[in-house]
């Protein structure tokens, strides 16, 4: 059985969803093109037409499920936001300032410099 | 036999969640083409093809309603929710005592009540079923 499924209303994430739901019931395979992924569904035992499309129809609602729960879980950011961050504000007090910085502004300078090549650097590394 | 509805200008979280909720009844696959979208449903217990596309678009009405409302709203809830909680931790995180709202009229017709009850010595009970054995057996 192949199928279409456009992005980005589908992500990749979401047919993984779905591939895991068939377990060893079928092999799934799947490639991308810039608009769509294709996907081929074998099963893993011989099935008869009915079987096939239940096997297809539950990959799709699995895909489906997915990525509408992941919507509603960003659509709901702000609510979330609102409860984790005063306990991540207080999990995570402020670090206190350096005494050596404070003393002279250069190392504190310096250190920035620094920090900010490192992160270039590992950027790059991608 | 599948059902394909076609929609001309979608909203796309609307559409998923119409599409979501259809798959109770059908197996479901979502799409988009410029400002529209279409869903195609194949029934899985042999429901018509003509009713499962008439249930989506009342479904779809239905999730266009909820997500512009959960959109709207969702700024002020954040900040409710936010001020609700600063508010309980200020409180220690334990409920407030309920405030005493009741009305002196209504504090009275209460008092009254109450009076009334304890005067009323109770159901008539002529043949002393009420009454401590030790009475009857001494008015024998």
């Amino acid at each position: 059985m192949k199928l279409k499924l456009g992005r980005p209303l589908y992500s990749a994430e979401s047919l993984a969803a779905g591939a895991l739901a068939l377990g060893t019931r079928a092999q799934v395979f799947v490639s991308e093109s810039k608009a769509a992924f294709s996907v081929e569904i074998k099963p893993a035992a011989k099935t008869s037409p009915a079987g096939l499309l239940a096997l297809g129809g539950e990959f799709l609602n699995e895909a489906l499920n997915h990525e509408y729960r992941q919507r509603v879980v960003r659509a709901n950011a702000p609510l979330t936001q609102a409860v984790f961050a005063p306990l991540f504000a207080k999990g995570f007090p402020a670090v206190p300032a350096d005494p050596l910085e404070e003393l002279e502004p250069q190392v504190k300078a310096d250190r920035a410099r620094d920090l900010a090549e490192l992160l270039a650097q590992a950027r790059s590394m991608k | 036999m599948k059902a394909i509805v076609r929609l001309p200008s979608v909203d796309e979280d609307a559409l998923l969640g119409a599409a979501y909720v259809m798959t109770e009844d059908a197996f479901a696959l979502v799409s988009r083409k410029g400002k529209g979208g279409a869903v195609e449903l194949w029934p899985k217990k042999g429901a018509a093809p003509a009713a499962l596309a008439a249930a989506f678009r009342r479904e779809y009405a239905n999730q266009v309603l909820r997500w512009s409302l959960t959109r709207d709203g969702l700024g002020l809830r954040a900040e409710t929710l936010r001020r609700a909680l600063l508010l309980a931790e200020a409180a220690g995180g334990r409920t407030q005592a309920p405030q005493a709202t009741l009305s002196p009229e209504q504090k009275a017709e209460i008092a009254a009540l109450l009076a009334e009850a304890d005067a009323d010595t109770g159901p008539k009970d002529p043949l002393g079923i009420a009454r401590p054995w030790e009475e009857t057996r001494k008015e024998r």
